[in-house]
């Protein structure tokens, strides 16, 4: 307990000791600690300490967990619900809790974690590095990694074509690299790739030469609803997922 | 005797297949290597540009501009 | 008397792929053909190690020994280059490097293969130097223009070491000696610890 060591205990209130006792800057849940060091002695946060000041006009004004609106865990959805739905966010009505509650036991289709990452040969959505023979020539196809052990249950082999579905309803076709980079209820796709949907390459839509040398099907198709009410950023990293063989 | 003069004959003819034959189609000559021609790097003139600075002809100070270069890539050495 | 090596530094090694990008792009290589390349062994398993290889130009080169037209030659600074006017396409070569080095650009009816290619150390071939035949045929020739090859000067984590042997094993050997012992200390040892792969989590479903 730095704050007592430093001898400001005693400048917390009541209320906010018994919350703050054991805790510190970070996870006090009062916000007590935060006051005293920065109000009455001028300790100016940067870093991770910034982060986790305390922010009035968050919903959550200090950063705490809530489970994805598909999430792998009925039991973490009871413990740690998601935002109640919103009537107008920016004018528009977004929903938080609704989605979650309907879909508690999407875990019993879609059992995989799928997330979604970047190699260091592409860029972005990937249209201007795949465009790139040298570049495009080190990856040329959508992939999945996948632990062997989940493939097995699957009877997926390494390097064979499989359908991923997720709960928005989409497939994406993709290889799958079986590896224990990931573990067995995780996979992971790059999101590097487009020109292909669900399965089917598009090549015949692109104008005349515009099209990249390497297409693959993009794995924002199958990423699902998700909204950060903070960031204003949609949901397009992670999502569940379920693997079969094409 | 004529069956020792045929193993040690023999013998002879076999040792000539371990011996070591030259590979190359003619010796190396300068400029010239193994009787192909290439221009030796140093045989050029440094670039109008950057910071190469080399004698045409001079196989020192080429030398010395791929030492400097080389050690470009010596970290501990790049900082200093 | 410089001796032209390569050495790559598999504790630092990254597998960015640069090299091989540089290489391609400095001697606009075409397509399905690899001078350089990045080898991952036990990819995804804690202790990979990556490594890029390329031509390493030996001291006494196989491809040299059985190429049946004579097309190698080992230049005064130890580059082994070959004469793409000289060179049938055999593969001979292929099947006698331990690198993987020589490169074939096409593959068509009754084994076409095209005329090998492989690292020249960026130093051309036997064409006049940083003439547009020696461009077409080679790539670049650095070496004549007082530079290194392309791969290890851009490497960005100096793994790739590429120039004189004696000033690259006196870089590697200082650089031992700055880590501590042997190659782990700044390795993957240090940073995630050695052990084995970590068990499935409890409760990982598949």
């Amino acid at each position: 307990m730095l704050l007592k060591k430093l001898g400001w205990w005693d400048e917390l209130s009541e209320e906010e000791k018994k919350e703050a006792e054991g805790k510190n800057w970070k996870t006090d849940p009062s916000g007590g600690i935060i006051r005293v060091a920065m109000k009455n002695h001028g300790c100016h946060p940067f870093g991770n300490a910034k982060a986790r000041a305390v922010v009035w006009n968050f919903p959550d004004g200090v950063p705490q967990h809530r489970e994805p609106l598909f999430s792998p865990r009925p039991d973490m959805i009871e413990k740690y619900p998601t935002h109640d739905d919103v009537k107008t966010m920016w004018r528009l009505p977004t929903m938080f809790k609704s989605v979650q509650q309907k879909n508690k036991d999407v875990s019993k289709q879609f059992p995989l974690v799928l997330t979604s990452g970047r190699l260091v040969e592409y860029e972005g959505g990937g249209e201007e590095t795949r465009s790139n023979p040298w570049l495009a020539e080190l990856q040329q196809e959508n992939f999945i990694e996948i632990n062997p052990r989940a493939a097995n249950d699957r009877g997926v082999r390494n390097g064979e074509y499989v359908w991923v579905s997720t709960p928005s309803g989409a497939r994406i076709k993709v290889k799958a690299l079986v590896t224990e980079r990931v573990d067995s209820g995780t996979c992971f796709i790059p999101f590097h790739f487009s020109g292909w949907w669900q399965g089917q390459d598009m090549l015949a839509f692109y104008p005349e030469g515009a099209a990249p040398i390497v297409r693959g099907e993009a794995v924002n198709t199958a990423t699902t609803y998700g909204y950060d009410r903070v960031t204003m950023m949609q949901e397009t990293k992670t999502t569940l997922c379920q693997v079969a063989k094409a | 005797m004529r069956a020792a003069i045929l193993a040690v004959s023999l013998l002879a003819l076999g040792a000539t297949g371990c011996m070591e034959v030259e590979q190359t189609a003619s010796p190396q000559k300068s400029g010239k290597y193994q009787g192909k021609p290439d221009t030796r790097p140093w045989d050029n003139a440094p670039l109008a540009y950057g910071d190469a600075s080399w004698k045409q002809g001079d196989r020192t100070s080429w030398e010395n501009q791929i030492r400097t270069r080389n050690l470009a890539q010596h970290e501990y050495k790049r900082v200093q | 008397m410089a001796r032209m090596k390569f050495l790559c530094d598999a504790e630092r090694c990254i597998e960015c792929n640069g090299c091989v990008t540089a290489c391609k792009q400095e001697h606009e290589v075409p397509w399905g053909v690899n001078r350089r390349r990045v080898v991952t062994i036990n990819d995804g398993v804690p202790g990979e190690k990556s490594i890029s290889v390329a031509c390493m130009h030996c001291s006494d080169a196989p491809c040299m020994a059985v190429c049946p037209v004579d097309c190698f030659y080992r230049t005064e600074d130890g580059v082994v280059l070959h004469d793409k006017d000289l060179c049938i396409g055999c593969g001979y070569c292929f099947y006698a490097c331990p690198f993987g080095a020589p490169q074939f650009p096409q593959a068509g009816a009754f084994g076409l293969r095209g005329k090998m290619d492989k690292c020249t150390f960026c130093a051309g071939g036997p064409e006049k130097d940083r003439s547009e035949e020696e461009f077409k045929k080679y790539g670049r020739n650095r070496l004549s223009e007082g530079k290194l090859p392309a791969c290890a000067e851009m490497c960005s984590t100096k793994a790739l070491l590429g120039g004189d042997g004696d000033v690259v094993a006196d870089i590697y050997r200082e650089r031992v000696l700055k880590r501590g012992k042997g190659s782990e200390v700044w390795g993957w040892g240090t940073a995630y610890g050695q052990g084995k792969p970590a068990a499935a989590p409890a409760g990982a479903k598949s």
